[in-house]
């Protein structure tokens, strides 16, 4: 190949410090064009028969001998880049169904062990039943026992172990119509983005707290049971319920009083939220009193680090923080 | 004629023989393939240019390709590999967009 003369550029010009940026926009055609018409012209001249020195480029050995002529390289080129993009279009292909398959079979893995959980679920609610039935039957048996049985009653319905029904509310909220329900969740921001229609998990937390408020004794979330010890929490674009994925529309059943809740929750301040998440986004909330609701009992009940404190409880020693 | 010939034996060679690309190779078969647009819209420009020259093309269009994928490699080796091929898809866009544009104005006139 050879030298480049126009390299040397004059060294006094202003923008040479830009000249990488210069090069890179005026020379886009291979320079080895260039040369090799010039070469070409050079070769004319000398032999204006053209039979000597033909012009026409290939691979020839040093003797001049032609092993591949101008066209068999051309050919041979063309195949080259067909090949090569027929390759990458083959395989890019393959590779976004590979994606496509793997996506799906997640899917459908995660829908399975769901589906387990659920099963899962049912049976401990059912062998919790037989448990509390045979633990009664056995207590009912002294005066001592029919009152420790009716004790662990009362405590089975507060702390949301025992299934309950009775009168109460149901409160239904939904995402804004027409809101895309695969953005992430996130805290809103304005009211012009795609996914500030959407319920997200403070919402439904005040939900919660405002139906505790206003006198709900037991309250399940589509289908879970809120404890003590229960969370409501996000993760990515799914609200989560004790761990539990849940999808809108969000269906809060709580006991209580159906006439005194009903006007207590409407005088909170989480009906107040819930009216202004109507007028500023869409997001719609609907609370009907209802004469027999019924919430599941919990599933995941366990402490982890609280223990009963012995009995009698012993006096405050003073040792603690105070 | 020749180069309808080389494009369609070429597709047919592809879609036949569906080679496998090794693993490996993944990565820079995307960067490959723009290197070798590269080439072709070179040689177009030339071609249109009256310059078309059979060696240079062909020695372009293998130099770019084996260039660009070393270059990532390389990148790849040293924990620079996205910034490089950035870099080789910023160059070689550049060259694609003007050559493009320079076959525009020959063929439109415009």
């Amino acid at each position: 190949m050879h030298p480049t003369t126009d390299d040397s550029s004059d060294p006094g010009r202003v923008d040479s410090s830009l000249s990488l940026l210069t090069r890179l926009t005026a020379e886009t055609l291979d320079p080895g064009y260039a040369h090799a018409a010039a070469r070409r012209a050079r070769a004319q001249v000398a032999c204006p028969d053209g039979s000597a020195q033909p012009h026409a480029s290939g691979l020839r050995t040093r003797s001049g001998r032609a092993v591949l002529g101008p066209r068999g390289l051309r050919l041979l080129g063309l195949i080259g880049v067909s090949v090569l993009l027929t390759v990458a279009a083959v395989h890019e292909r393959d590779r976004a169904a590979a994606v496509a398959a793997e996506h799906r079979g997640l899917v459908t893995e995660v829908e399975k062990r769901l589906a387990g959980v659920d099963r899962l679920a049912a049976q401990v609610g059912v062998v919790r039943t037989q448990v509390s039935a045979q633990r009664s039957a056995l207590l009912l048996s002294s005066s001592a026992g029919a009152k420790l049985s009716a004790r662990l009653a009362t405590l089975d319905a507060v702390t949301g172990v025992a299934p309950l029904h009775g009168p109460g509310l149901v409160l239904t909220i939904t995402d804004a119509p027409g809101v895309d329900a695969t953005a992430p969740l996130g805290p809103r921001t304005s009211t012009g983005a795609s996914s500030s229609g959407r319920v997200i998990d403070q919402d439904l937390q005040i939900a919660a707290n405002g139906l505790w408020q206003a006198g709900a004794e037991a309250i399940a979330v589509n289908g879970v049971r809120l404890t003590a010890l229960s969370s409501i929490r996000s993760a990515g674009g799914a609200i989560l319920v004790d761990y539990r994925p849940i999808s809108p529309p969000y269906r809060f059943v709580a006991i209580a009083d159906p006439g005194l809740a009903l006007a207590a929750y409407q005088n909170s301040t989480a009906a107040g939220y819930f009216a202004l998440l109507a007028a500023s986004y869409g997001i719609g909330s609907r609370l009907i009193t209802s004469r027999q609701v019924s919430v599941p009992g919990t599933v995941d009940l366990t402490l982890r680090y609280a223990s009963p404190a012995p009995t009698p409880s012993p006096a405050p020693t003073g040792a603690g923080v105070r | 004629m020749i180069a309808a010939l080389g494009l369609v034996v070429g597709i047919v060679l592809g879609l036949l023989l569906e080679p496998t690309v090794p693993v490996w190779m993944a990565p820079y078969l995307p960067i490959a393939v723009v290197a070798a647009l590269d080439a072709v819209f070179g040689g177009l420009r030339a071609l249109l240019d009256g310059i078309f020259d059979d060696k240079v093309f062909v020695v372009s269009f293998v130099a770019n390709v084996l260039v660009a994928a070393l270059i990532v490699l390389i990148g790849d080796q040293l924990g620079v590999g996205a910034q490089l091929s950035t870099a080789v898809v910023v160059v070689l866009g550049i060259r694609i967009f003007a050559n493009a544009a320079a076959i525009r104005r020959h063929l439109f006139k415009a």
